[in-house]
C-alpha cells in the first residue's frame, strides 16, 4: 500500500527546535513506533506526517510522491487522536460515517463499511449511541473506527491509549494489533509507554530532544541499546560507573568499587583504560548465596526487598556504595533484608562515559 | 484567496469605527486646519459643561459603587447557598437588566411625579398636604437610582462569573493549612474575584458615564450625554462640542484599558478548570428572616419600574389616581396602528435584522482568526472588535451625524446604512465573545479529525464547527438583536425623520404626546421587555455561566 519516507526532517518554531535531521523510512505495511519522553518531538513528527504540521526544513514522501503543500485532507492518513476527538453532536454512526460522506460514498455502501468498521472494533451495536455516552475505551474504538473505515493509505496514532486505566490499555492493545495485522495497513504509532511498543511493534524509533536515538525492532533496542538512555527508556537498567580494565575482542573487562563484570559494547567507542558505564538489566541478575567470586560476581547486602507477586524485587548495595536493583522469580526469596549475598552478572553491556 | 475577507473586515472598521473616531478627534484638537487646545479651554470655560461633566462622574462613580453593594452579597449568597428560589433571584435580575431605564422611567415618573401615585397616595392617608417633589428635588438621586436598578446585575453576572470559576480547592487548601473563613475570603476568594468585579465595574461605569436614555426621560440637561445629544441634533458644529466627545472617549477607553488588563492579568491562575463545582451550603436559619426581608425588598425595588410600566400601557388613562381606574388592552392594539409607534416596530425589526446578520458573519470571522488563525492579525481584529465597549453609543451617534455629513449615507437624507452598522458596530463584542468562547471550547482535535478524513475546510466548518458552535452563536445573535432593538442613543440622534424612526425614537416622540402617547409607549416598552426577557433567559440558557464574561470589559 504505501511507504512513508522521512527525509532531513526538521521543525523549528523561532529559535527552538523541536525536530531536526530526522530520516526514517516505513516500509508497507510496517507498523511502526515513535517512542519517547514527552518533548522529544514524537507527537510534532506524527503531525507533520499528517500535514497539520509544515516542516521547516526536509521532505516527506508518501511512496515517491512529496507532501509538502499537501493539505491533511487530502493525504488520505487516517489518524486517531490522544482525546478521540469524536464530535458531540454527531452519533457514533455518523461519527463512522463522516469521511465516507466526504468521500462521496452511497448510501448502501456507507452502511455496509461503517457497520463493518464498527464490529471490527467491537462497537457493533453501538450506532446510534453520542459519543458522550459512551467509556474512554469505547470512545477509542469508535476513533479507531472512524479512522479505518476510509481505508487510509497510513494510519496514524497518537498515544491512543495514554487516556485509558492500565487493564483496559494492555487489552485495547491486543486488540489493536490484532487490528492492523488483519488490515496490514502502514501505521505509525506514537507513545511514551515502552510496554506498548515492545509488544507490538515491528520497528520502533527512540526520540529523544529532537533527533532519533536508535532506531530498531524491539529486540534490537531491548539487547543491544545504542547508549544508555535507550537501555533505560526501553527497560529498567542498573548503571554503576567504572573502568574499562581490558578488551578481549567484542568483550570488555570493567571494573570499579562495585566489582569487576564482562560486558558487551552496543554503542559508542570503548577504549582500553577509558571512563565507562557499565549497565545491566535487573532481571538478567541472579541472587547467589554462595558463588566463586571473580569476574561476574558482585558482593553486597539486601536493603530493601519488595514481594510483587511473581517476582520479587532486591535492592542490594555494592561495595563502593552503588545501589543495583535485581529481580526473581517468585519462588527464589530467601533473603530477607540485611543478608550479605553475592550478585552474578551474566550480561552487562558498556558504554563510554 | 483570505486575503478579501480580511480587507472587507479592515474596511468595517475603517469606515465605521476609525473615520468617526478621527473625524471627531479632528474636529476637537483642529481649529482652522492647525492643532490647537482651543476648544477644550473654552469647554472648560463653560460652567455648564464644567457642572454636566462633575454630574455626570459624580452618577457614575454612585452607580458603580451602589451596584457593587448590591451584587457581591448577591452574588455570594449565589454561588456558595444553596436555596429556593434561585431561580426566581436569576430572573428578576435578568428583567432589571431588560427594561432599558429609558422605559423604565416613564413608569417612575408617572408614580413619583408631583401628582403621581406616591404623592396622591402620602395625601390621601393625610401623611403629607403638600405633594412632595421627589424627582425635581434631586434630580441626579433619580438618575442614579433608575441606572442602578438597571446595571447592578451586569455586576452580579461578573462576580458570580468569577466567584464559579474559582476552583473549590484553592479555598479548601487555604482551609486546610487553618485559615478561618474570613482570612480565606480576604486572602484567597476576593484576591481572585477582583479582576472580574473590576471588568464589569468598568463597563457599568461607562454606561453610567454615557447613558442618554434616563436624562432625557428625566429631563436633567446638565450632564454629559444631555449636552453632547443637544450639540449632535442641532446641527452645529461646535468645537467645544467636539471636546466634550473627546473627553468621554479618552475617559472610556482609559477605564476600559484598565478593565482590560485587570482581568488579563489573571490568566493562567485558573488552570485546574474543567470539573469546577462550587461547594453550596445550606443557608444558616437564624440569618433566614434577614434574608427573606432583604428579597422582599430587592423584588419590590427591582419589580416597582416593570409594574409602573405595565399600570401604564394597560390603563385606560391614568390621571390624578392612585392606580388606573379602567384598565384595557386597547394600548397594545394601538402599537400597530398608531403610525409612529407601527414604523417604530417595523423599522427596529428591519435595522436589528440587518445588523444581528453583520455581527454573526464578522463575528465569527473575527473569532476563527483570534482563536485558529496564525500570527499576529487575528489578536489585532479581536483587539479592534472589542473597543465599541469602551465607544459611548453618543460619541458614536456624533462622529457619525458629522463624519457622513453631505456623503451618501448622510443621516439626514437616509439613516438606514448608518443606523444599522452603527448597531452592528456596537453590539459585535458581545457576537465575538460568543463565538470566541465557542471556538475555545471546540478542541482543535475535532476539527483536525474532520481534515484527516479528507474534508474540506468550508466542509468542516458546516459539518463540525458550526454546529457545535450553534448554541453560542445563537446566544450571541439574540443579545446582538435584542439590544440593538432597543438601542438608544443612536437611534435617537441617527434618525431625524419619522418613516426611518426606530423604536426608542418613536417612544421618545410617542411621550411628547399628551393624548396617549405615554401609554402606547409604555406598551412598546412592555413588548420590548419581554421579548428583551426572553432573548437572555435563552442566552443564558445557551451560555451557562459564561453568560457574565460577555458583559466585562
Amino acid at each position: 500500500m504505501t511507504r512513508v519516507r522521512v527525509e532531513q526532517l526538521a521543525v523549528r518554531y523561532g529559535p527552538t527546535t523541536v525536530l531536526d535531521g530526522i530520516d526514517v523510512e516505513i516500509g508497507d505495511g510496517e507498523f511502526f513506533f515513535l517512542l519517547g519522553p514527552s518533548g522529544c518531538g514524537k507527537t510534532t513528527l506524527l503531525r507533520s506526517i499528517a500535514g497539520f504540521i509544515e516542516p521547516s526544513g526536509g521532505r516527506i514522501l508518501f511512496d515517491d510522491r512529496p507532501m509538502h503543500g499537501t493539505p491533511p485532507a487530502k493525504r488520505d492518513c487516517g489518524m486517531v487522536f490522544q482525546n478521540y476527538a469524536l464530535w458531540p453532536h454527531l452519533s457514533v454512526f455518523e461519527n463512522v460515517a463522516f469521511g465516507l460522506d466526504v468521500r462521496k460514498v452511497g448510501k448502501e455502501e456507507k452502511a455496509r463499511r461503517v457497520r463493518e468498521a464498527l464490529k471490527l472494533v467491537k462497537m457493533d451495536g453501538f450506532e446510534e449511541r453520542p459519543p458522550n455516552r459512551l467509556s474512554g475505551g469505547q470512545q477509542q474504538r469508535v476513533a479507531l473506527a472512524r479512522a479505518l473505515v476510509v481505508e487510509p493509505a497510513v494510519l496514524l496514532l497518537d498515544e491512543p491509549l495514554s487516556n485509558l486505566d492500565a487493564a483496559l490499555r494492555v487489552e485495547l492493545r491486543a486488540e489493536i494489533r490484532d487490528i492492523q495485522r488483519r488490515t496490514r495497513r502502514t501505521a505509525v504509532y506514537v507513545t511514551h509507554d515502552r510496554a506498548e511498543a515492545l509488544a507490538l511493534a515491528d520497528r520502533i524509533a527512540v526520540l529523544k530532544d529532537g533527533g532519533i536515538e536508535q532506531l530498531g525492532s524491539p529486540e534490537d533496542l531491548y539487547d543491544r541499546p545504542a547508549s544508555p538512555f535507550v537501555a533505560g527508556f526501553v527497560g529498567d537498567a542498573n548503571r554503576v560507573e567504572g573502568r574499562v580494565a581490558a578488551a578481549e575482542g567484542d568483550r570488555f573487562v570493567v571494573e570499579g568499587p562495585f566489582g569487576t563484570v564482562r560486558a558487551r559494547a552496543t554503542g559508542g567507542a570503548v577504549t582500553a583504560g577509558g571512563a565507562a558505564l557499565a549497565v545491566f538489566r535487573p532481571e538478567r541478575l541472579r541472587l547467589d548465596g554462595s558463588g566463586d567470586g571473580g569476574v561476574g560476581t558482585l558482593t553486597g547486602r539486601i536493603t530493601r526487598r519488595t514481594f510483587l507477586g511473581e517476582v520479587v524485587q532486591h535492592d542490594v548495595e555494592l561495595e563502593g556504595g552503588a545501589v543495583v536493583r535485581v529481580l526473581s522469580l517468585g519462588g527464589d526469596t530467601a533473603h530477607p533484608e540485611g543478608t550479605a549475598v553475592r550478585v552474578r552478572v551474566d550480561d552487562a553491556l558498556v558504554f563510554p562515559v | 484567496m483570505r486575503a478579501v475577507p480580511i480587507f472587507l473586515l479592515a474596511a468595517f472598521f475603517l469606515t465605521f469605527l476609525v473615520w468617526p473616531v478621527a473625524h471627531v478627534l479632528g474636529g476637537a484638537f483642529l481649529v482652522d486646519g492647525a492643532p490647537s487646545l482651543g476648544a477644550f479651554s473654552l469647554a472648560f470655560q463653560n460652567d455648564v459643561f464644567v457642572r454636566s461633566i462633575v454630574n455626570s462622574l459624580v452618577v457614575a462613580f454612585a452607580v458603580t459603587f451602589l451596584a457593587s453593594v448590591v451584587s457581591f452579597p448577591l452574588a455570594h449568597l449565589f454561588v456558595h447557598y444553596e436555596f429556593r428560589g434561585k431561580g426566581l433571584l436569576q430572573g428578576l435580575l435578568l428583567s432589571a437588566m431588560v427594561l432599558p431605564p429609558f422605559v423604565a422611567a416613564i413608569g417612575i415618573r408617572q408614580l413619583f411625579a408631583r401628582f403621581g401615585s406616591v404623592n396622591l397616595a402620602l395625601m390621601e392617608l393625610g401623611v403629607t398636604d403638600e405633594p412632595i417633589d421627589f424627582l425635581g428635588g434631586h434630580p441626579l438621586l433619580g438618575v442614579v437610582l433608575m441606572e442602578t436598578l438597571h446595571l447592578y446585575p451586569i455586576l452580579f453576572l461578573n462576580v458570580v462569573a468569577s466567584l464559579s470559576n474559582i476552583d473549590p480547592s484553592l479555598d479548601e487548601a487555604a482551609e486546610s493549612v487553618g485559615a478561618s473563613r474570613w482570612t480565606r475570603f480576604r486572602r484567597v476568594t476576593l484576591p481572585l474575584v477582583l479582576p472580574g468585579w473590576f471588568a464589569g465595574a468598568i463597563i457599568v461605569f461607562i454606561f453610567a458615564l454615557t447613558d442618554l436614555g434616563t436624562p432625557i426621560v428625566f429631563d436633567v440637561r446638565d450632564l454629559v450625554p444631555m449636552q453632547i445629544f443637544e450639540r449632535a441634533t442641532e446641527g452645529s458644529r461646535d468645537p467645544v462640542g467636539y471636546a466634550l466627545v473627546v473627553i468621554v472617549l479618552a475617559l472610556s477607553l482609559v477605564l476600559f484599558l484598565l478593565g482590560r488588563r485587570a482581568v488579563s492579568r489573571r490568566t493562567g491562575q485558573q488552570a485546574t478548570k474543567g470539573s469546577v463545582v462550587a461547594r453550596t451550603r445550606p443557608i444558616p436559619p437564624r440569618v433566614k428572616p434577614f434574608l427573606a426581608l432583604g428579597f422582599v425588598v430587592l423584588v419590590v425595588v427591582t419589580l416597582l419600574p416593570h409594574l409602573a410600566i405595565a399600570l401604564v400601557a394597560f390603563s385606560e388613562k391614568w390621571f390624578f389616581s392612585i392606580v388606573p381606574e379602567h384598565f384595557s388592552l386597547k394600548h397594545f392594539g394601538r402599537v400597530l396602528t398608531d403610525e409612529i409607534a407601527y414604523v417604530g416596530v417595523k423599522n427596529s425589526l428591519i435595522y436589528a435584522a440587518c445588523s444581528t446578520a453583520i455581527d454573526l458573519v464578522l463575528g465569527v470571522g473575527i473569532a476563527w482568526l483570534a482563536v485558529r488563525g496564525k500570527g499576529r492579525l487575528g489578536a489585532m481584529f479581536d483587539a479592534v472588535a472589542m473597543l465599541p465597549l469602551a465607544l459611548p453609543g453618543i460619541v458614536l451617534a456624533f462622529g457619525y451625524t458629522y463624519a457622513f455629513s453631505k456623503t451618501p449615507i448622510d443621516p439626514l437624507r437616509d439613516p438606514f446604512v448608518l443606523l444599522v452598522f452603527g448597531y452592528a458596530v456596537r453590539r459585535l463584542p458581545y457576537v465575538v465573545r460568543a463565538a470566541d468562547a465557542g471556538f475555545r471550547q471546540v478542541p482543535v482535535a475535532l476539527e483536525e479529525a474532520s481534515k484527516n478524513l479528507g474534508a474540506s475546510g468550508w466542509t468542516t466548518l458546516r459539518r463540525v464547527t458550526l454546529p457545535l458552535l450553534a448554541g453560542n452563536l445563537l446566544a450571541g445573535g439574540l443579545l446582538a438583536f435584542s439590544f440593538a432593538m432597543l438601542e438608544v442613543s443612536e437611534s435617537l440622534i441617527l434618525a431625524p425623520t419619522e418613516k426611518d424612526f426606530p423604536i426608542a425614537k418613536a417612544i421618545y416622540v410617542l411621550l411628547g404626546d399628551i393624548a396617549d402617547g405615554a401609554q402606547i409607549a409604555s406598551a412598546m416598552g412592555v413588548i420590548g421587555t419581554v421579548l428583551l426577557l426572553y432573548s437572555l433567559l435563552a442566552a443564558s440558557r445557551l451560555l451557562g455561566k459564561s453568560l457574565g464574561e460577555l458583559f466585562r470589559s
